[in-house]
């Protein structure tokens, strides 16, 4: 049915409806699915991040909140001892994560398929085993297991604190929107092609002429960027920041499970996986909260199995087809007639 | 008799352990050539089958063993057959995702892990068996260990050493051998892949079960210890090579010295870090393993 070029579910026109769902949903909202929104452009801001590199070039990472770690880690360590502004510090750990992040991945992304995960997972197990047993890094306190409380600043703007939930939201959603477009923009640009030529076969990619490791690294830069840019948002809305959760091989694997089950590759993917995960994850762990405390974490990896048995290709296709279902029942006769008048022309 | 020497003891004692768990790992991975992240869950999952048949039943899990073991077989066998092996089809016949297998595993992993914390809660449990509550006492008195560390100890050569002549010795291990060399040729001599695949797989849990056992009489059990001895158990079978039997052992043994004697020099969290980070480097100088064979 060539109706579906017209859509509104495909293509621009679909990232404008959803940019405008977010912006417009937590005016509605009271605090409490404010907080859900909040986490979920959280989650769907990290899910993009990871996405970037590890869905598009298909190099499966299970350690990528230790760059998430470590943005946040310093921001926060700068804030508390030298007082510069989380968002100064925000890009200081961002760069640094990056850094990290490259110089690591150099000789790593040699290793293929599962051999990558587990050095992956052992890096984040690494760092995570040596900030919790570390109180001060030469003259740096890193404070060990206790982790980091944030000390009021009074609610200023600038220091990334802010009065209403409202404040943090819009900061994620920016976040995300961000994201969004640099996924987009990196699909559209010859190193997303290259990552994807990568991803189906990486020999075959390289006796083309692609230097793999360069484009890899470089996407591999953008994403440690953007996810470090997560970890000072946890830092700062949860304020708050301890080793066990954020180098945690739990965190790292929620990342990858929202984005792997949204549809890894895609540029809204991820955003549709967080969508769908992260509420439903919330309103069973508050409603069973005490009972059943794995509830949530075991229904992700119920779906995961779901996904990878059912669904190939990630919630994601499968959303924008019923979307589409949806208005061609609602408007498909007016669509068919634009459509039938467009090709008589 | 010095602190190094016990240590070193220690180290290797608890190192077989190690290398018992992950044994059956390498096994699988050797014959179906994939990673199975639910490696962690499925060995407390089999901790947690003890820890009933203990509480209940006042049965040892050395004695439950005998049955727990060909369960898990049977468990294996049917995730193998029944599960895994449509996506193994799939993936021959597309290129697109060649990591669905990986990637089901990592989410029967979550499932698992967190459906038996719904079900027993994150509370640390131990089993007080004879093998877990009696010291034996060697050397002078001065190397003083659970028995049940040395139970595990031998049966980690023990089960090695079967699961070699299994492979390398069996008309069974002759097609095990077959299909994990070139599964296609061995198709065609008439040898059922995916049959085989399950029998591969079903020994890798059954040898997990056993590690199961020895684990719940040894350490604890809770819903978080399939992530510690699960992680670790990956880097070991690395580190040993891939689907190699004597290099789980070698690698579970190096494991566990590093844990034992750096302990003596640093803090043992410490030195579970320098194992990573000794892992780490085997895998980017040599992604085979030190027993590895080259593809």
């Amino acid at each position: 049915m060539s109706y579906k070029g017209n859509s509104i579910f495909k293509g621009k026109f679909f990232v404008w409806l959803a940019a405008l769902c977010f912006l417009v949903a937590p005016l509605l909202a009271n605090t409490y699915m404010q907080s859900i929104l909040i986490l979920v452009c959280f989650y769907a801001f990290a899910a993009v991040a990871w996405n970037l590199i590890c869905g598009y070039a298909g190099t499966m990472s299970l350690g990528h909140s230790v760059y998430m770690g470590i943005g946040g880690y310093i921001s926060t360590i700068l804030l508390e001892t030298k007082g510069v502004s989380p968002w100064i510090g925000m890009l200081i750990g961002a760069a640094v994560a990056m850094l990290i992040g490259v110089v690591i991945s150099y000789p790593t992304f040699r290793l293929k398929g599962p051999y990558f995960t587990l050095a992956s997972i052992a890096i984040c197990e690494i760092f995570g085993t040596f900030v919790l047993n570390t109180e001060n890094l030469g003259p740096i306190p890193l404070k060990g297991g206790s982790g980091w409380s944030l000390t009021q600043t009074g609610y200023q703007a600038v220091m990334y604190e802010f009065r209403s939930k409202l404040g943090y939201y819009y900061v994620a959603f920016i976040l995300l929107a961000i994201g969004v477009f640099v996924t987009w923009k990196m699909s559209r640009s010859k190193l997303g092609y290259y990552l994807v030529a990568i991803r189906s076969d990486d020999d075959a990619a390289r006796s083309l002429g692609i230097n793999v490791t360069k484009y890899k690294l470089i996407a591999m830069g953008i994403s440690c960027f953007m996810i470090s840019l997560a970890g000072t948002f946890y830092a700062q809305y949860f304020r708050y920041i301890g080793p066990d959760r954020i180098f945690g091989y739990d965190l790292a694997v929620q990342i990858a499970l929202i984005a792997l089950i949204g549809g890894q590759g895609t540029v809204m993917g991820p955003v549709i996986g967080a969508v769908v995960l992260v509420p439903l994850s919330e309103y069973l762990s508050a409603t069973f909260a005490g009972t059943m405390s794995g509830l949530n974490l075991f229904l992700y990896g119920v779906i995961m199995m779901l996904v990878v048995y059912f669904m190939p290709h990630g919630l994601c296709e499968y959303v924008v087809k019923a979307a589409q279902w949806i208005e061609e029942k609602l408007f498909g006769a007016h669509g068919k007639r634009k459509q039938s008048k467009a090709a008589s022309k | 008799m010095n602190n190094l020497f016990l240590s070193i003891l220690h180290g290797l004692i608890l190192g077989g352990a190690y290398g018992l768990i992950a044994v059956g790992l390498s096994v699988i991975f050797g014959v179906v050539r994939i990673i199975n992240f639910a490696h962690g869950a499925m060995l407390m999952a089999s901790a947690y089958a003890y820890y009933e048949l203990f509480t209940r039943y006042d049965v040892d899990p050395f004695l439950a063993m005998i049955v727990i073991a060909p369960l898990f077989f049977v468990i294996g066998f049917l995730l193998q057959k029944v599960v895994i092996r449509p996506l193994l089809i799939r993936e021959r016949a597309s290129v697109l995702e060649p990591t669905s297998v990986m990637l089901f595993t990592i989410g029967l992993d979550y499932a698992i892990a967190n459906l038996y914390l719904m079900i027993y809660t994150s509370r640390y449990k131990t089993l007080n068996t004879w093998a877990y509550s009696n010291y034996a006492r060697l050397f002078d008195g001065k190397f003083v260990t659970q028995y049940s560390r040395i139970i595990s100890f031998v049966l980690a050569f023990v089960v090695a050493g079967i699961l070699w002549f299994i492979i390398n010795r069996t008309e069974l291990g002759k097609r095990i051998r077959a299909v994990s060399q070139n599964r296609d040729a061995a198709a065609l001599c008439g040898v059922n892949v995916h049959t085989t695949y399950g029998i591969a797989f079903g020994l890798g849990t059954a040898a997990l079960a056993i590690a199961g056992a020895c684990m719940a009489s040894f350490y604890l059990v809770s819903p978080s210890v399939g992530n510690v001895f699960g992680t670790k158990s990956f880097m070991i079978v690395v580190l040993g090579g891939l689907g190699s039997i004597p290099g789980a052992i070698i690698g579970g043994l190096i494991f566990g010295l590093i844990e034992q004697v750096g302990a003596q020099f640093i803090t043992s969290t410490m030195a579970s870090m320098l194992s990573f980070i000794l892992f780490l480097i085997v895998l980017v100088i040599k992604p085979d393993g030190l027993l590895g064979k080259k593809k």
